[in-house]
């Protein structure tokens, strides 16, 4: 446990070292502060005020009108930006993650770390979750700023967006865990990084597709369907933006594409310790 | 005596097929409790390979070995083995106390321990007043003794070594050996590699050579290298050219009036001064020289792979 804390430790003050930490979060400020300008500029105050104002009117069906209308352009808002900041993070967060583990397997590095008493798995594990946890804090301050900025100006503080950092960190361990495998298979962080978000992508307009067609035509099965139902399985990160939007628009969570996340994750992390297990350096 | 680091017949080829690279050829070695052993041989003979077998850093093609009676590379064995390798790199951007908390931590030393041993190994090898500095700024030499503190931070039982003097600066160098020195006279044992024979004559208790994989001699020191025994003969300056045509001395010098011959018997030293002397050359001096395992090394290995060695 002392090792995997050192690991840890040490993820973290290369994350800092290479400044992705402190670039994230300068980032991730600036959009809170931009946002919080213009929830305090004077047209959206007005905006505001005029849907709080028609909520008093005395009239009890037009209060409750308003307040559904304000509730659902909420929603809508809240899950728009919370799909934003799930492309956002993930692929910046690939980028900023990527060279984690190859870091370790340069010459002269590996070599001391594989004659301690440390069990080779352990390395990588250890690696994807101080990327994972760094990935986690950066979506919390994220979320988090954005929250208090929008709440405060509208009064409304929806919980269900809070959640959305832990949707947006699954969603990164997911791509995480095929970037590690990437990455310890070819030893090129380039590489990783263009399999992890290019089937990122890939997946997400597969399954757009696959959403758009089974909207527009009610038929039997079509190659897309077909596409879109295996990489479900395979690939992780299915549907973690919709089950934000279900989140937020308090409709159900679909419990599936979680679990076939985290087990995926646990699949492909486990073919990465395996392949590192048995790499020579 | 108690061998700590047994290998038997260890076989390494990298790559398959007719480019495969054949490393190690049958290497088998023991190494005792508490002596300095070192393995000599050119650039490419298999050394660092040989190294990175013990450590699990690659794996065996055929053959075993145990240290402290664990297989090869297992964890348990690792806990009792520091290690500084060829090329060593740390984090850049941490100091060099910050290195040896990390390499600590990973060691499992005792936390309470822990910092006492930070000071204790920064004192050895004499890196106190750089230890709050980032390895960014390390030279090369400051770098090595780095190296070794972290392969001593566990306090381990068996310190493997490659070339540890290697770029470092003849005073650097003396201090390593100290070190190494220190530590046997503490009851560690000290493997280590080198192709600098010099440097580890004087302090190892024996040593292999390593050739093309292959261990082509082991043994002491004193043993090995009184094989052979030389003899330095000094002629008069006249009679010098037919002293030569009639030993064919190993070397000469002809400045001095010098030359040394090989007798492998001390009947053989009579004959070589008995031939002398019937041909009426006056000897003026007969000192018996000590071979040195540089002698030695080039006699095995060849004059030609030395030099290509000591270039690259
Ligand atoms: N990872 C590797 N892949 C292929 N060949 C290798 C590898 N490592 C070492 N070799 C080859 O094995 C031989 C022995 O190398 P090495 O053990 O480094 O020698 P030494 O340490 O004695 O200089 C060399 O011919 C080298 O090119
Ligand atoms: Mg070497």
């Amino acid at each position: 446990m002392k090792q995997f804390f050192a690991i840890i430790e040490e993820t973290f003050r290369e994350a800092i070292a290479k400044k992705t930490l402190i670039g994230f979060f300068i980032f991730s400020t600036l959009i809170i502060v931009i946002a919080f300008f213009v929830f305090q500029s004077d047209d959206v105050r007005k905006a505001m005020a005029e849907v709080q104002n028609t909520s008093h009117n005395g009239n009890n069906n037009a209060d409750m009108m308003a307040a559904v209308v304000k509730a659902t352009v909420m929603d809508i808002f809240y899950a728009a930006v919370s799909n934003i900041l799930y492309f956002f993070i993930i692929c910046v967060g690939v980028f900023a993650t990527s060279g984690l583990i190859n870091s370790q397997m340069e010459k002269g590095t590996i070599d001391l770390l594989l004659s301690k008493p440390v069990p080779r798995w352990l390395y990588i594990f250890g690696r994807y979750m101080g990327g994972v946890l760094i990935i986690a804090l950066e979506a919390t301050w994220f979320i988090l700023g954005m929250w208090v900025v929008v709440s405060t100006a509208t009064g409304m503080w929806n919980y269900g967006f809070l959640a959305c950092a832990f949707f947006i960190t699954l969603g990164f361990a997911g791509i995480y865990s095929i970037v590690v495998l990437t990455a310890v298979l070819s030893r090129s962080s380039a590489l990783s990084i263009i399999i992890g978000i290019g089937l990122f992508f890939l997946n997400g307009l597969i399954s757009l597709g696959h959403a758009i067609e089974t909207m527009v035509a009610s038929s039997g099965k079509s190659w897309l369907t077909m596409i879109a139902n295996i990489l479900y399985y395979i690939f992780p990160s299915n549907s973690m933006g919709s089950n934000m939007g279900n989140l937020l628009m308090g409709k159900s969570i679909e419990w599936v594409p979680i679990f076939v996340t985290i087990g995926l994750s646990g699949v492909y992390l486990y073919l990465a310790t395996l392949a590192f297990s048995k790499k020579e350096f | 005596m108690e061998y700590i680091l047994t290998t038997d017949s260890l076989v390494k080829r990298f790559g398959g097929g007719a480019k495969a690279v054949p490393a190690l050829q049958g290497v088998s070695i023991s190494v005792k409790a508490g002596e300095i052993y070192s393995l000599l041989g050119p650039n490419g003979a298999g050394k660092t390979t040989f190294i990175k077998c013990m450590l699990g850093i690659v794996f065996p093609t055929s053959g075993s070995g145990y240290i402290f009676g664990d297989p090869l590379g297992s964890i348990n064995s690792k806990k009792r083995i520091g290690y500084l390798p060829e090329n060593h790199r740390y984090p850049l951007h941490l100091t060099g106390e910050q290195v040896l908390r990390y390499f600590g931590k990973l060691s499992e030393v005792d936390p309470v321990l822990l910092e006492a041993r930070i000071n204790e190994t920064l004192g050895l090898v004499g890196m106190n007043d750089w230890r709050t500095m980032k390895v960014r700024k390390y030279s090369k030499g400051m770098m090595q003794r780095l190296g070794l503190a972290q392969a001593l931070i566990n306090d381990p039982d068996l310190i493997i070594l490659d070339e540890p003097t290697d770029g470092v600066d003849p005073v650097g160098r003396k201090e390593i050996r100290d070190v190494l020195t220190h530590l046997k006279e503490r009851g560690k044992t000290v493997f280590l590699n080198s192709h600098l024979l010099s440097e580890v004559e004087q302090i190892s208790d024996r040593v292999a050579i390593m050739r093309q994989g292959q261990i082509i001699t082991e043994g002491k020191v004193q043993d090995l290298t009184s094989q052979k025994n030389y003899y330095e003969v000094q002629i008069a300056s006249d009679q010098f050219a037919q002293a030569i045509s009639l030993l064919s001395p190993s070397s000469t010098e002809p400045e001095h009036n010098k030359m040394t011959i090989v007798c492998e018997t001390p009947k053989e030293l009579d004959a070589q001064l008995d031939l002398l002397r019937s041909n009426n050359i006056s000897i003026g001096a007969v000192i018996p020289k000590r071979s040195s395992l540089e002698d030695l090394f080039i006699q095995l290995i060849g004059n030609s792979e030395v030099q290509r060695a000591s270039v690259k």
